[in-house]
């Protein structure tokens, strides 16, 4: 009679198992369809984030070639991988004077117009965390 | 089994959302510096707001530029007037800055304001200003003529301002240590336009490791790298801002005893300790002073500080451990 008990419930149970599986397998799925779309298809990759105001204005792929407008002073240009200011409107341009940026960690500073580029993405192990200057 | 099954099937999906660490890295512009932070963590995305939000109020209290900030009001108060109250981070800044001016008899003196406006560094085409101009100027420069009783400033002289300068980048990345810590991070790295502070060690556990800038090379160019935690790395160089007239060239750390550039022989100094403010305000009393006269300043005072000196023909020295 105890017997009998255990395997009525034991059949119950692989029902509900795989309702349970099918909903966390795709609980799963889903979840790391979204984290993969959020790295940008490249994990390591360099990635061009623009701020201006000190807000995040625009993110781009370094390997498109393209120019970007910022505002109404900056403009910047990516190319071959690389990003530079090409032009502004600041008195001192000492961002548009500033060498090309291209590895995670670089940017170029336009302080009068309150706007920075910045390359991000993963950094290796052995490199340094900041500069002290 | 079915535990087992469901236990592995939770965990999969707890890791493919989240990753194992959190972390969360802003930049912004804040009294004329370029702020980056990184804080790994729980809720790293609230707390760099926080951060940020910090920065916003500094600006307004400490900055000596800023027309709108309660540091600029101060300066330019009516003559008639005395002492002023005023906000407890600006008293407890100035009282700061007034210690390690004392300490270093005035070598560091936050009131050399009317010196630093008359050389304009920061202007596009700087030059050196007429003898009498800078004897005139020299005369507003007495840090004993400011005084600090609990959050009143008292003034002696309706011609003394204060130049925050050298000390607040060092009293507000304290700030956000301190902040940060309160909340329970256990592991940040704040960049203060190259005052560079850490909060335990890096996410995976090993020290942070900061590059120091090599003097008069391309930005970026470094010439040692340190491994921290729990420090901050603060470097002053005369390379940071200078021009050059009839073939001289003139640096932006004056002397308050001659009005003009100091010349200690050094091209820059870079100063790792826990102590953010000690560390900011020693790194160009270091310049100031030179090698000789800043050890011993550091050995009488008891700072708990290691210093890199580099001289003027590259070749570096270090006061206590290179860590």
């Amino acid at each position: 009679m105890v017997r009998g008990k255990a395997v009525k419930q034991a059949v119950l149970f692989r029902k509900a198992d795989m309702l349970i599986l099918m909903f966390w397998g795709m609980a799963a799925l889903i979840l790391f369809l979204l984290s993969a779309r959020g790295i940008g298809g490249d994990p390591s990759g360099a990635c061009l984030v623009i701020i201006s105001g000190n807000e995040t204005v625009g993110r781009y792929e370094l390997d498109k070639d393209q120019t970007i407008r910022i505002g109404e002073g900056n403009t910047c240009e990516i190319k071959e991988g690389s990003v530079r200011m090409v032009s502004a409107d600041c008195p001192d341009k000492l961002c548009v004077k500033s060498h090309g940026i291209s590895k995670p960690g670089e940017s170029i500073v336009c302080l009068p117009n309150n706007v920075i580029l910045k390359i991000t993405g993963q950094k290796g192990d052995a490199d340094i965390d900041a500069v002290s200057e | 089994m079915t535990v087992l099954l469901f236990l592995l099937l939770f965990s999969a999906c707890f890791l493919s959302g989240c990753g194992a660490g959190e972390s969360a890295s802003g930049t912004g512009i804040y009294f004329d510096t370029v702020v980056d932070i990184k804080i790994y963590g729980d809720d790293p995305e609230e707390l760099l707001r926080g951060c940020f939000d910090i920065c916003r109020d500094m600006e307004k209290t400490l900055s000596a530029h800023d027309e709108e900030s309660e540091l600029y009001k101060l300066n330019h108060r009516s003559p008639d007037t005395h002492d002023i109250e005023v906000s407890h981070d600006l008293a407890e800044c100035i009282s700061m800055g007034l210690y390690y001016s004392e300490a270093s008899d005035g070598a560091f003196d936050i009131t050399v304001l009317p010196l630093r406006e008359l050389w304009d560094f920061e202007s596009e085409d700087p030059s050196v200003p007429a003898k009498e101009d800078i004897e005139e100027a020299l005369e507003k420069v007495d840090y004993r003529r400011v005084h600090v009783d609990a959050d009143t400033v008292v003034f002696d002289d309706p011609d003394t301002m204060i130049d925050l300068g050298g000390i607040a980048k060092g009293y507000i990345s304290a700030k956000l240590k301190e902040y940060l810590v309160s909340k329970g991070c256990s592991s940040a790295i704040i960049n203060l336009g190259g005052n560079v502070s850490t909060v335990g060690r890096k996410d995976g556990g090993s020290r942070w490791k900061v590059g120091i800038q090599k003097p008069y090379a391309e930005r970026g160019t470094v010439f040692d790298t340190v491994e921290i935690e729990n420090e901050c790395v603060v470097s002053s160089g005369t390379y940071e801002r200078y021009f050059t007239e009839d073939g001289r060239e003139y640096h932006h750390i004056l002397d308050t005893g001659t009005g003009y550039p100091v010349e200690s022989g050094l091209w820059q100094a870079s100063v790792i300790g826990e102590d953010d403010i000690l560390c900011d305000a020693l790194s160009t009393i270091c310049i100031i002073l030179g090698r000789e006269a800043s050890e011993s300043l550091i050995e009488k005072e008891g700072w708990n500080a290691d210093v890199l000196y580099i001289d003027q023909d590259l070749s570096p020295s270090w006061y206590g451990e290179k860590p």
